[in-house]
């Protein structure tokens, strides 16, 4: 065998394997005996340093991307949310290009249907007009003394 | 059931001599020393309900603790993502108390080691350490991830390949 050994069968033969031919060849290759030797002393450096756990500022890289993605996600979605709802019919008119008030209409009307939720639909709009509505002393009073 | 006197008292020597082993390849495998912590206890609690201890209790403890890590990673990123601040407690971790390798090696050197180890695929991941770093056979590798012996070479050799390019700061 004449030819070097190709890094794969250096890797091979460093873990034990490959055949006697290419054992033959390293035996009597000076450069594949140094590529061999180079080898062998990069995988303990790896090894040492695999070994010797996380260095600052080195994990979860993939992570990172990751939450960048979800985080462009999230907005795109939120503003897409917000556009589809200002274009749906029934929607308060004058639909500027302000984004943000396109968000803080969604907000608002997340809000409400949460609370319309939680206290059932009608009962919670009646609780909001009845809040709404300005406080009359005079109905009050006529409550208050209305006899049977 | 509850293993037995003698039962307990090999697991407790099982559990002194393997979980130093384990859990430093449980760190390699997610990179986050609590979580880490986590799956070697999984791991040892596995092996406690075991009736009695498996044939070859180091390698069914490294099995078991690698397909552990896979469902941690398969699962719990966003945990990670919600819970990131532990990677600076990682990090001063690893850089309290500075071992004879860490001392030899540069900062950059180790942070350009890991950064490649943790863009190589998970089976890279796994083929690499337990091919190279618990010095198992590639059968062995082979069988305990489902591999066949000619998967684990190539792995072994994309791994060694992409690590090797990143220590002399080719990439």
């Amino acid at each position: 065998m004449n030819r070097c050994l190709t890094e794969r069968t250096l890797m091979l033969l460093q873990a034990g394997e490959g055949g006697a031919e290419e054992r033959a060849h390293l035996r009597a290759c000076p450069r594949c005996t140094a590529r061999h030797r180079a080898l062998e002393d990069d995988l303990g450096v790896i090894a040492d340093a695999l070994r010797a756990g996380p260095p600052p500022g080195a994990a979860h890289p993939r992570l990172r991307w990751r939450a960048v993605g979800a985080l462009a996600a999230s907005v795109a979605l939120a503003v897409g949310a917000a556009w589809l709802w200002r274009a749906a019919p029934g929607a308060p008119p004058g639909g500027g290009g302000d984004v943000s008030a396109l968000v803080q209409d969604l907000a608002g009307t997340l809000f409400a249907t949460s609370e319309a939720t939680a206290a059932g639909d009608q009962s919670a709009v009646d609780v909001a007009d009845e809040a709404a509505a300005p406080f009359d002393e005079d109905d009050e009073l006529a409550l208050l003394f209305e006899g049977p | 059931m509850k293993p037995t006197a003698s039962g307990q008292l090999h697991h407790d020597a099982l559990y002194r001599a393997q979980h130093g082993r384990l859990l430093s390849l449980c760190r390699l495998l997610l990179a986050d020393h609590h979580e880490a912590e986590e799956v070697c206890h999984e791991v040892f609690v596995k092996l406690f309900d075991q009736r009695a201890a498996p044939p070859a209790p180091e390698r069914w403890l490294t099995r078991v603790a690698v397909n552990a890590c896979r469902d941690r990673r398969r699962a719990g990123w966003w945990r990670r993502w919600r819970e990131r601040g532990e990677e600076l407690v990682e990090a001063e971790h690893a850089a309290r108390g500075p071992t004879p390798e860490e001392a030899a090696l540069g900062l950059e050197e180790r942070q350009r080691i890991w950064r490649v180890f943790r863009r190589l695929s998970v089976r890279q991941q796994e083929v690499f350490a337990l091919r190279r770093l618990e010095g198992w056979s590639t059968d062995e590798v082979a069988e305990t991830l489902g591999l066949s012996s000619g998967s684990v070479k190539r792995h072994l050799f994309r791994a060694t390949h992409q690590l090797r390019a990143a220590l002399r700061g080719t990439r």
